[in-house]
């Protein structure tokens, strides 16, 4: 059984679920907000489409912090609820090796984050009308998908580190309530310059704010690339590890 | 190509490999061996020889300090129905789940047609159906819409997808008459029959079922018609059961599973079943 089929699998699963529009339900739900408040108070001329398309990855750190919930309860719903509810073992004993169970459950969950990411983008590029964008918008498109993707890709470790805590058979509580306490524990190494550069929100951060100066440090982009790939290379290959060299016994 | 074992002396050959000192080139499928050859152990002759579907040997399991399943040993030949009886608490599911590469064993192995389940899972579970405890199912989905997400993750041996199945067709010959069903809404007993019918997907020539005639009589009775249909097209079924009758009305072989040790293993009729049969009345 080939990883294809495996992700049509997933993604079939994914996008049945109806409680998994809850989520992107409530990011474009903060951001229809934000535009309310944006455009009560953010007079045309100091204010640009741009700067409403940027606000919203930040909006005052909520959907900053939603984001990362959203992608923790799913990876946590993916791996650790279908292992209580038994699900995962009716696909364990199909004859499919464990790092693609895996792999298939992130590939899926990257599609449907990236899905919910840049409906957000493309719903505040449309609110963004209402104040307009600088003639010199078009080079910064290209820039915005990738400092939506960058933003998805920082989430997808935290969807990666969801699996590594599922893979010990804890349930779903548990598991999302630990995941959230390692991305705390992370946030606030990051604010120690001592060791900052070794979490990956970090990069994330970094990456972000190279994408938006024009003539971007390209060497700089690709540091903090490399080290998010290797979070998510690392986590994922712990997590399908504990899953092949655990009894499931559920 | 499949491995081939001597009844008498446990010589297995491996078509991979041939039998060059008999002049049999490696790639050699065992039913293209001449009728002339012996087995190069012990002189038995090619009839002599089987194919095992499931082959454990001195299997152990212990959590920790308890000692789950003790050094069970038994074989399952090809196109045999197999029941392993046993009480509640002996083991069988947790042997159901090392067969099928769930529960990795503390010593001893297990091999389906000479693939090891712990070291090679994926090959070791080709053409294998399996129902493992209470079958669980994706609760917002239908039974047919659970069953069509299944088949998607098989490819027929035709190459065509397994989706191409009728599953009209596939729920009405398995008696499934809750195909539109959510399955939060399954009973126990509609939950088993399906999980039959999932393991059925792919038609796999071994199924390994964990109390399968469990549920009211009218499942036990669809369930049992679609396990006589498959014993009749030569599939390999292992069946677990706490009941002596269901061991005496469909197996062949089976064993007796008590407190995680083999205690009585052979034909169906030289089983001690009557004792089990006492004790369940």
């Amino acid at each position: 059984m080939s990883l294809h089929r495996l992700i049509k699998f997933e993604l079939k699963k994914l996008f049945k679920q109806k409680s998994n529009y809850i989520g992107v339900g409530i990011l474009l739900s903060v951001c229809l907000l934000y535009f309310v408040l944006a455009y009560l108070n953010r007079p045309a001329g100091t204010y640009m489409g741009t700067d409403l398309v940027m606000d919203t990855i930040y909006i005052g750190n909520s959907v900053l912090f939603i984001f990362p919930m959203i992608a923790i309860l799913l990876a946590a719903n993916s791996l650790a609820d279908e292992y209580s509810t038994g699900t995962l073992l009716t696909i364990m004993t199909r004859p499919l090796k464990r790092e693609n169970i895996v792999i298939s459950k992130f590939i899926a969950l990257l599609v449907y984050l990236c899905c919910a990411a840049y409906a957000l983008l493309v719903v505040s590029l449309l609110l963004g009308l209402h104040w307009g964008y600088p003639e010199n918008f078009l080079w910064f498109v290209p820039r915005m998908l990738a400092i939506y993707f960058m933003y998805v890709l920082g989430v997808m470790v935290l969807v990666a580190l969801t699996f590594v805590v599922a893979s010990f058979g804890i349930k779903l509580v548990k598991t999302v309530l630990i995941a959230l306490g390692f991305y705390m524990g992370l946030i606030i190494l990051e604010s120690f310059a001592q060791v900052q550069k070794l979490v990956f929100s970090y990069h994330v951060s970094t990456s972000i704010q190279l994408l938006v100066v024009q003539t971007m440090n390209l060497r700089d982009f690709y540091q903090s690339l490399a080290v998010i790939f290797i979070y998510i290379l690392a986590l994922l290959l712990i997590g399908s590890t504990l899953l092949e060299k655990r009894d499931m016994t559920a | 190509m499949d491995t081939y074992e001597c009844l008498s002396c446990g010589y297995s050959y491996i078509p991979e490999q041939g039998d060059i000192d008999s002049g049999i080139e490696p790639g050699t499928p065992f039913e293209d061996v001449s009728d002339g050859w012996v087995c190069p152990e012990c002189g038995a002759k090619k009839e002599n020889f089987a194919i095992f579907a499931i082959t454990c040997d001195a299997l152990t399991k212990k959590f920790k300090e308890r000692t789950v399943l003790n050094n069970i040993t038994f074989k399952v030949r090809e196109a045999t129905v197999f029941g392993l009886l046993g009480p509640d608490g002996s083991g069988k599911t947790t042997l159901i789940k090392m067969l099928t590469g769930l529960i990795i064993p503390t010593s001893g192995s297990c091999s389906l047609y000479h693939h090891n389940v712990s070291k090679d899972t994926v090959q070791a579970l080709q053409k294998v159906g399996c129902v493992v405890g209470e079958p669980a199912f994706y609760q917002h989905m239908t039974a047919k819409e659970n069953l069509q997400l299944f088949a998607g993750l098989l490819k027929s041996e035709s190459g065509s997808e397994s989706t191409d199945i009728d599953m009209d067709e596939l729920l009405e010959s398995a008696g499934i008459t809750f195909g539109d069903i959510p399955a939060r809404h399954l009973t126990r007993s509609m939950k088993k029959q399906l999980g039959i019918v999932l393991a059925l997907l792919g038609n796999p020539r071994l199924l390994l079922l964990d109390e399968p005639l469990t549920g009211d009589r009218h499942t036990r009775a669809h369930i049992q018609n679609v396990l006589q249909s498959e014993a009749e097209k030569k599939t390999t079924v292992f069946f677990t059961t706490y009941n002596p009758a269901d061991i005496k009305e469909l197996a062949a072989q089976g064993a007796v599973l008590e407190k995680g040790e083999i205690t009585a293993q052979g034909p169906v009729d030289t089983l001690p079943l009557d004792q089990f049969m006492e004790v369940n009345q």
